[in-house]
This record gives C-alpha cells, structure tokens and sequence, in this order.
C-alpha cells in the first residue's frame, strides 16, 4: 500500500497542474441589451457563434433577455477563480448587475473581479465603446475603471484594420475592414499586454480585434467595433474563444507544484 | 390702380424678388459668423437664425456618391449607406435655423426659467462651459427647450438642406474631406485644436452654403423625424416630415468624436445610438418670424 502511495503521489503532483491549468471553461453570451448594433443583429451573429462552439464541443449559454441580467451576474460570480479560462461575450452594452452603472463602484465590482485572477477569464465586446453602457451610464470611465489605465479612449471611427499574420490562424473569417471603435494600443498601462493583435492599423497604434491581458490575470477582447450587422462578429468571436481555449497557456510548474502540494497536505 | 397711376411702385414690385434672390444667394455664399440679411435673432434664446430658401435639393446618397465612397471608405461595407439611398429630390419650404448648436448657457437659461428636469443633459465639467454646445442625450429634452424657445426640431429634411445646400454635396463646405474644417476626430486633438468639443462657431471655414455651422461633427444632432431605416423608399416629396413612428429619433452631422464616414450630410442614425455625443438646434418656420 505504502508503495502504491509512494507511486501515486508524485503522479498526481504532475497531472494535477495540467488539471487545474487547463479547467475547462464556459462561455456566455449576453444579448439582452445591446448597444449602437440593434438586438435583432446581435441575436443573429449570437447565435453563429453559439452554433460553432457547439461544434466545437465547447460549453457555452446564450443570454437574449434583459431579464438573464441577474443570471448573468449570478454566472460570472460564480466561475471568478474556479480555475477554468471564462469568456464573456458583450454586443456594446455593460450590464449594471456586473458593474454598478455611472462609475458608482470603480473597483471590486463583479465584471472586474472577473478579469482580476489567474483564470485568465475574458470579457469580449462587439459594436460600441467597450463598457460605455446604454444611455451613457458610465461613458469613458467604465474601461477606464475596468483597466485602470485614466488614459484609455476608443475612439478613432473610419480606422482601417489590416489583418495580421497572427489574425489569419486564429481568425479566418476575419477580413480587412473598417473599425469605428477600435482599441489604443498606445495608451496599455501598467502590466497590461497585447497578447494577440488580429488586425491592426498600419501604424500599429489601433488594432480591432485584439486580445490584451493584464499581467497573468484576465483579458479583454474588443472584437469587430462597428455598429454594422453584417461584418462576421459572431464568427470571429468563435473563433477567438476556440483559439484561446485551445492555446490556454499553462501557469508556471513550479509555482503550481508548490500550490498542489499545499493543496494536498491541508487535503490531508 | 396704384401701379398703373405710380410707376415707382411698379419699378419696387419688380424690385423686391430681385431683392430677395440676391438676398439668399448673398446666405448661400456666406461663411460668417456676422449677422446678415439673411439671419434674424431670436428673443428668448438670443439665438442667431439663418434663413434656408424654399425649394428643391438633393437628399441622400446617390448611385455616383456610392462609387465615391467605394473609393473613400474602402474597407466598409457598402451595405452600410443602405439607409441613405434612394438619393432623391425633397423640397422643403423656407425656414430659419440656428446658426449654432444650442449653448449651455442657452440650455441652463430654459432650465432656470422653466424648472424642467431634463432626463439626461450632461451638467458637469468640462461638458457644461456655457459657450460649449449642451450635451442633451434625450430627444424629448431637445423639444422641451424647442419649444420653450418658441421654435421647433428641425425635420431631417430641413437639417441635411440646411447642411448641404441643393447640390448634393458630401459635407457642408463641399467633397473634398478637410479636417481643419469641423470639431471631429484625428485622433490627436492637434488637427481642429480641440480634443473634445469646441466651442459653438470654432469653423466658419466649415459653413454651410447658407451660413450654418458645425453642422458636421462637434455634436451629433437631433431630428424631429423618427428614425426608420427604408425611410425614403417611401417619403414624400413635399415637406417629409417623417416616419409615423419608429425605432427612435434621427440623428445627423456626426460628432467630436467622428471623422470622414459619420460627419457626412447624408449619414443618418437612429434607434441605438449607443456611445453617440449629442447636441441640438432648433429651425422655425419662416411665418412664424413674421
């Protein structure tokens, strides 16, 4: 028996990181509200999406109703370090359940608690200025507050974004267009990244779709920022959630070892 | 009887359209922000109107204007100037309107005297300085002060002749894109000197061929017209007024924040206009000036 632990443990010590790092992870789609694209846009390219990560095999609930906002909160609160890489996917509008409307509460609010463990989990946007909020319920300040960066804009319409070699392999449905609301690359802060630019201006000062992370914590993906119900959002979105979940990178061994045996011992 | 026995009135009854031709073509080549012939002010806001002649022009996007934004925008889709098209002759009778945006101290003057309580009207710095066009997220809040001020929303009609003239042109001072012309957005700040609104009447060298300003972009601008977008497939030709209902109010000129697309004449949005900054200014007939 002794032997048999002996031979288990350290077994155990080296599958439990891939486990842990690899969770797997769930992806919700919030439609009820939607901002500067209309509902019926945003249920459509919604459900393209849901229907390529079911092929996928990749877990994952549409929310259509303004009344699933509550669900929304209940959901993102409730996969906030589980250990499994989370996405949530937005069409322009910030719902108040997961971030207190006109900037009432800057930090700790659910949605940034969201980004602010080593899950990695994410927060992608379509159309509008990411966590403007309907009705100009935190303007500027909501991705301000989000990144912590007092700089942040997401302006610059007409900005033509080129696809990038990167964008080609994780996106192949994403084409050269035109974003209206694209992200400033110029103005990360802090420990934030750029971890994959899919298209980008020439300057490389503007990219639309991108994936930035803050350090080893959470992501935010604004994705095709454009009020137009035509360009391939749900598609891309798709294929951007199958790329990260794939491509998940590990947390460091080492530092993990020390976790799970730590683990095992209160266990014990 | 008069003009058979008084030749001078004869000769001043042939005068007088001579006058008045003269007159609107004098607003139509006008840049200035001085008052003219063709401005009145109005008493209760002390705003500067300019007078829009009635008669034809042309409103919205043309097959031709398609084939210039092909090569204009092309990375959009072009499917996007759907709304916009047929382009099609509109006449609209003569009105007035203001020669600017209304100012928050225009705006806080019918706030003071009223006690309205507007629903969304952005009374913070650095958005409420009284020579900055008023921030008023709400179409009813526009046609509170509208009518407070004795005058109306323009129709979309009249905004876009107001703003292109009868020519059909791309943006008030005409096609050829000039950023130097209009609070919009370079992305710097640098190009029109400001980096979020300007003061209302910053580009004279951007008026409109009757003399309005900042008619493209600094603030995107209110309609009386309910937004639907197959709209002109079915507008009239006399006066278009609008859509009975539909999913909310037009909005027109782009803003601050916008740049070649959004701050055309033509452009329309409606319904969710999302991160969208807007503004407003007021028209009225030319019967009720008198």
């Amino acid at each position: 028996m002794r032997k048999c632990l002996l031979l288990i443990i350290p077994i155990a010590l080296l599958a439990m990181p891939l486990t842990l790092t690899f969770g797997a992870g769930e992806v919700v789609i919030y439609t009820g509200t939607t901002q500067w694209i209309s509902k019926a846009a945003a249920d459509e390219q919604a459900q393209i999406c849901v229907d390529m990560l079911n092929d996928a095999g990749i877990k994952n609930t549409l929310y259509e109703s303004d009344g699933d906002m509550d669900a929304l909160a209940e959901w993102m609160d409730g996969v906030t370090d589980d250990k499994g890489l989370d996405i949530c996917i937005l069409y322009g509008d910030f719902p108040p359940t997961i971030y207190p409307q006109g900037n009432t509460a800057p930090d700790g609010s659910i949605a940034e608690t969201f980004i602010e463990t080593t899950d990695g989990d994410a927060i992608m946007n379509h159309a509008d200025w990411m966590f403007w909020g309907l009705g100009n319920r935190n303007a500027e300040g909501g991705i301000r507050n989000m990144m912590d960066i007092p700089e942040m804009v997401m302006w610059d319409d007409n900005t033509p974004m080129v696809v990038t070699e990167q964008g080609k392999e994780i996106a192949p449905s994403l084409t050269d267009f035109q974003s209206d609301r694209p992200f400033h690359i110029d103005k990360l802060a802090g420990d934030w990244k750029v971890e994959a630019s899919l298209a980008q201006n020439e300057a490389g000062t503007r990219a639309d779709p991108i994936i930035v992370r803050d350090g080893d914590l959470g992501r935010l993906i604004p994705t095709i920022q454009t009020n137009a119900g035509d360009e391939p959002k749900g598609a891309v979105a798709a294929e951007i959630v199958i790329w990260l979940m794939n491509t998940v990178t590990p947390v460091e061994p080492e530092g993990k070892l020390s976790t799970t045996w730590g683990n095992l011992k209160t266990i014990k | 009887m008069l003009m058979k026995h008084n030749p001078f009135c004869f000769i001043l009854i042939l005068t007088i359209p001579l006058l008045f031709a003269s007159a609107c073509r004098e607003g139509m080549d006008t840049h200035s922000v001085e008052p003219s012939p063709n401005t009145i002010t109005t008493q209760k806001d002390s705003a500067v109107m300019v007078f829009v002649p009635a008669g034809d022009f042309l409103m919205g996007t043309s097959d031709a204007d398609i084939e210039l934004y092909k090569e204009i925008f092309p990375l959009r889709n072009i499917s996007r100037f759907d709304n916009e098209r047929p382009q099609r002759t509109v006449y609209v009778d003569a009105f007035y309107i203001d020669q600017l945006e209304v100012t928050n101290l225009q705006y806080k003057q019918f706030l003071t005297e009223t006690g309205y309580e507007p629903k969304q009207y952005l009374d913070y710095p650095p958005h409420n300085i009284d020579d900055q066009p008023a921030v008023v997220l709400e179409w009813s809040d526009a046609v509170a002060y509208a009518e407070w001020a004795g005058k109306r929303l323009p129709t979309e009609a009249e905004w876009e002749k107001a703003a292109r003239g009868t020519d059909g042109r791309i943006w008030p001072w005409g096609n050829v894109w000039d950023p130097t012309k209009l609070s919009g957005n370079d992305g710097t700040g640098l190009i029109d000197g400001y980096k979020l609104t300007a003061p209302v009447g910053q580009f004279p060298q951007g008026a409109s061929p009757y003399g309005a300003l900042d008619m493209a972009g600094n603030l995107w601008e209110w309609v009386s017209d309910w937004y639907k977008e197959d709209y002109y497939d079915s507008a009239p030709y006399m006066n278009p007024k609008g859509p009975e209902t539909g999913d909310g109010h037009v909005l027109k000129g782009g803003s601050w924040a916008e740049n070649l697309d959004f701050t055309r004449c033509a452009n329309r949005f409606g319904g969710n206009p999302g991160s969208l900054i807007r503004g407003f200014r007021c028209a009225m007939d030319v019967s009720k000036q008198k």
